[in-house]
């Protein structure tokens, strides 16, 4: 078919467009990402009815290779507006709660516009979170199209770390945003469901706040400007480039200091009540972006807020550049819990923040990965065996803390599977938080110490600025150890399996010659969980002699026989305990000797503390 | 405050005199916690009996270790029943016991005899637990409420350390007050309980310097006394091995019994002294 000089022509003009949109807009370059939206925003803040007013232009690039004939608008507030909303069913202690202080927030949209001038709020319709939008005309590959907004929030008493509390704010989810478009998937958007964070595509924000002059705000993204209004009110402007979201927190009390990782400033706001807290917050934070930068590579923004809340208006959470953070009160003192925070919502900053997953779908690639990397870097910092500090002559370690949250939820749901279908929120934290991070410390096991660094680098670096899935993590794992570990990932992430291997049994028996010289010592290992993975054999015998097998760890059992003229005296399967997963590691080894004294030992002490208590009851009563 | 230093010295010295009772008190003790260590030790020597991890026990005790000893637990298979019952028994058999305690240390100098100390906790066990029914909702009630406002506290931790601490002191007053109705129990012929009852609470009212200071008193001794064992264990590899603990452990076990005898004597000598009765008032 022969095309007519004007198609012709059409088609390069169409071409020229594409291709100036392109360069016009950021490339992907390092420490920058492909941005599809840019949001400008200007917001008002009512202290005092607790309410946001604002409006916002939105530009979206249709990055993918499908034309896009509706969008979809995240309503977050709309989450807590009532009992009915996904959130608060799926939450219902949160919703009594919320309810019996008459405690609701919600958004409303009043005005969407094509910039062009077309009103699209009337075809727009609303469900619970979510706003579709029917496009008079399919918005092309490589097109973009304006929006203009219009809305109010009513914000709610501080709910899933947003929201209100006394003279605080914290105001995250707040404005209309768009769901993530993705290629090969078009929109991906969810409700807002109790178990689930955030997804969103890359972008550049511009938004101004205006609110009483009395407040310190610390914001996503970077200081742009500050005006005085001259009726008490200041009007605040950041910008951010390269991010998934924008956040900010209002406190009139914050105290305001700094430090510097590198070329990162670190801005922490704290309240006159945390000043004991001041240092341990910014040591843990330059420790986080130091070692996470070192780690994995390097934290791609030149300013990260830390902001300490109150003890009562919500606890850690992360945003793009801006993170929160809070104590914990004196009865949990010698707990480490503020380090854990801070250095857990700085981890976000590589496993949320630049490496942005699908939160609702896989959130295991956000949480997990942070988790592990908290485990790693409290483990250097604070020593292992009290990562978490140590309380009541506890010492309180992460690894513990992981696979105990793991091994209550082991057999109840896969890793991998969406947020709002985990069976309880005590499933979701102990498989996608702690099973998670046992599962990459497994790995880690297996792959040693530096390999491992190496997957993490190589999966971070390619995947930066992007939206990676499980699948592309394992292929990274493949492609840089040169191993397979489908069948490891297969049992690990995707079905509710437990991984326990045991010692059956251990006997020596003396050869056909009766000679001394002539002792045969029989080992059985057992694999008691249905997952499987290769694991480490090893028999000591009297003389100190070790024999070590490599068992891939398939069949039910495998059977060790040796002949050698010093019996075998222990067995231990998996000696340096590298398969995190294994619920039982007490059934790891069998001796052929009694160890009197640690049980005797227990028992005294316990004898002690029963002792103790029966006298409290006695004194009480 | 004369009244309270005598009666807190007293007090140990009529405890000391009742030595058998006190060895008595403390092997109950010992005897009861026993039958509640038991099936958990036997529970650690499946596990770790012939485990390589076993030496892990003698080391800090982390999370992990915790989780082990428990991850291989089948909480059906633990003996459930004496934890369900030794509490009550405890309770119980106290209460038992306290009636002969008090009728001993009203006798004052006249002597110990087992078959008086008897007669007196077999006397007064009736009245005693209904006493201990008239007081403990009212413990219990207290307990829930300061558990309630304590989680509900929203100012910040200070704050409420300074609630705990009001809150103890007050548990402790109340606890104090159910000894002095005790104490007036077997010291006046009056046999009304509920007259006791609040015979007992408006003494600590009343007296609340005297009491307060009393009991305060035993309170500072009874807080080193607890952390001992666990300080010494901290302090020298010597009670890291087993029979020195042991002994270390149990000496103190059977100081706190003669200190918790010290304390009723005291308040029997502090409730004696302020309301003018002679021993031979009983």
């Amino acid at each position: 078919v022969k095309a007519s000089p004007e198609v012709v022509m059409r088609l390069a003009s169409l071409s020229l467009l594409v291709l100036l949109t392109v360069l016009i807009w950021p490339s992907h370059v390092s420490g920058q990402a492909r941005e599809v939206v840019s949001y400008e925003i200007q917001v008002r803040l009512d202290a005092e009815a607790k309410r946001l007013d604002g409006r916002e232009r939105v530009t979206l690039l249709n990055r993918t290779s499908q034309p896009v004939s509706e969008l979809y608008f995240h309503l977050y507030p709309n989450a807590f507006r009532g009992p009915d909303s996904t959130f608060m069913r799926e939450s219902p202690g949160t919703a009594r709660q919320a309810a019996a202080e008459d405690n609701w927030g919600w958004m409303d949209v009043t005005s969407l516009r094509l910039a062009t001038g077309g009103d699209l709020l009337a075809g727009a319709t609303v469900d619970d979170t979510l706003m579709r939008v029917p496009l008079p005309a399919p918005l092309e590959p490589g097109r973009s199209i304006d929006l203009d907004l219009e809305f109010s929030v009513q914000l709610p008493r501080v709910i899933a770390r947003m929201g209100h509390q006394d003279d605080h704010f914290t105001v995250a989810q707040w404005f209309p945003k768009l769901a993530a478009l993705i290629e090969g998937r078009g929109w991906v958007a969810h409700h807002y469901h109790a178990n689930s964070e955030f997804f969103a595509n890359f972008g550049r924000y511009r938004v101004e706040i205006t609110l009483p002059e009395r407040f310190v705000v610390g914001a996503s993204g970077v200081p742009a400007g500050e005006r005085g209004n001259g009726d008490g009110t200041k009007t605040l402007t950041f910008e951010a480039r390269s991010v998934h979201d924008f956040a900010w927190v209002a406190n009139p009390g914050f105290q305001d200091a700094r430090a510097r990782a590198g070329d990162v400033e670190i801005r922490l706001l704290y309240l006159p009540e945390n000043e004991g807290l001041r240092d341990r917050f910014l040591d843990a934070a330059v420790a986080s972006v130091e070692h996470f930068s070192r780690w994995y590579g390097p934290y791609a923004y030149p300013l990260l807020t830390v902001a300490a809340v109150p003890f009562d208006a919500g606890g850690g959470m992360e945003y793009p550049t801006l993170v929160t953070v809070n104590d914990y009160g004196v009865p949990l003192s010698g707990l480490l819990l503020e380090e854990q925070v801070t250095i857990h919502e700085i981890a976000h900053q590589w496993w949320y923040g630049m490496v942005a997953s699908n939160e609702f779908e896989e959130a295991w690639l956000d949480e997990g990965f942070t988790s592990y990397s908290t485990r790693k870097l409290a483990d250097l910092l604070y020593g292992p065996e009290q990562s978490m500090g140590r309380v009541f002559g506890l010492n309180v370690d992460q690894l513990g803390t992981e696979r105990g949250q793991y091994m209550s939820v082991a057999r109840q749901d896969p890793v991998v599977q969406p947020s709002w279908e985990f069976s309880s929120p005590s499933s979701y934290a102990g498989n996608v938080y702690a099973k998670a991070s046992l599962i990459l410390g497994t790995l880690e096991g297996h792959l040693g110490e530096e390999l491992m660094g190496e997957v993490m680098r190589t999966y971070f670096q390619r995947f930066a600025f992007a939206h990676p899935t499980t699948e592309d993590f394992i292929d990274i794992v493949h492609e840089v150890s040169g191993r397979d570990f489908s069948g490891f990932f297969q049992d690990a992430l995707y079905s509710p399996v437990i991984f326990d291997y045991a010692v059956e049994s251990l006997s020596v028996r003396r050869g056909a010659g009766g000679l001394s010289s002539d002792l045969r010592s029989e080992v059985t290992v057992t694999r008691l969980g249905v997952g499987a993975t290769e694991v480490d054999v090893v028999t000591t015998f009297q003389d100190g002699h070790q024999e070590w097998e490599a068992w891939d760890g398939v069949a039910l059992y495998q059977r060790y026989e040796y002949v050698r003229s010093s019996p075998a005296v222990k067995v231990e399967v998996d000696p340096e305990r590298k398969l995190l997963l294994d619920v039982n590691w007490a059934n790891n080894s069998h001796t052929t000797w009694y160890n009197w004294e640690p049980v005797l030992k227990w028992a005294t002490n316990l004898l002690w503390l029963a002792q103790t208590w029966l006298r409290v009851l006695a004194f009480l009563f | 405050m004369a009244n309270t230093w005598r009666s807190f010295w007293g007090g140990w010295g009529a405890a000391a005199r009742l030595w058998p009772v006190v060895l008595l008190v403390y092997l109950v003790d010992a005897a009861l916690a026993a039958v509640l260590v038991a099936p958990v030790a036997g529970h650690l020597h499946e596990v770790f009996g012939r485990s390589a991890m076993a030496p892990e026990l003698l080391g800090p005790v982390t999370v992990n270790l915790l989780i082990e000893m428990v991850g291989g637990l089948e909480p059906i298979s633990l003996p459930w029943r004496p934890y369900f019952l030794v509490p009550p028994i405890m309770v119980l058999v106290g209460t038992f016991l306290r009636g002969g305690i008090l009728g001993a240390l009203a006798s004052g100098s006249s002597g110990f005899h087992w078959r008086a100390f008897l007669s007196d906790c077999a006397r007064f066990f009736g009245r005693f637990v209904v006493l201990l029914l008239l007081f403990a909702p009212v413990l219990l009630v207290g307990f829930f409420l300061l558990a309630a406002a304590s989680l509900r506290m929203t100012s910040g931790a200070p704050a409420l350390l300074a609630w705990l601490s009001a809150a103890g002191l007050l548990g402790l007053m109340l606890i104090v007050a159910m000894d002095y109705a005790r104490v007036s129990l077997v010291l006046t012929p009056e046999r009304s309980v509920f007259r006791h009852f609040a015979r007992g609470i408006w003494f600590v009212v009343r007296r609340l310097p005297q009491v307060l200071v009393l009991g305060l008193a035993f309170a500072l001794v009874a807080a080193p006394l607890a952390g001992l064992y666990p300080a010494l264990l901290q302090l020298s590899p010597l009670f890291g091995a087993l029979l020195p603990a042991l002994v270390v452990q149990q000496s103190v076990a059977l100081l706190s019994s003669w200190h918790r005898i010290a304390m009723l004597g005291g308040e029997m000598t502090l409730y004696r002294r302020v309301s003018r009765l002679a021993p031979s008032d009983k």
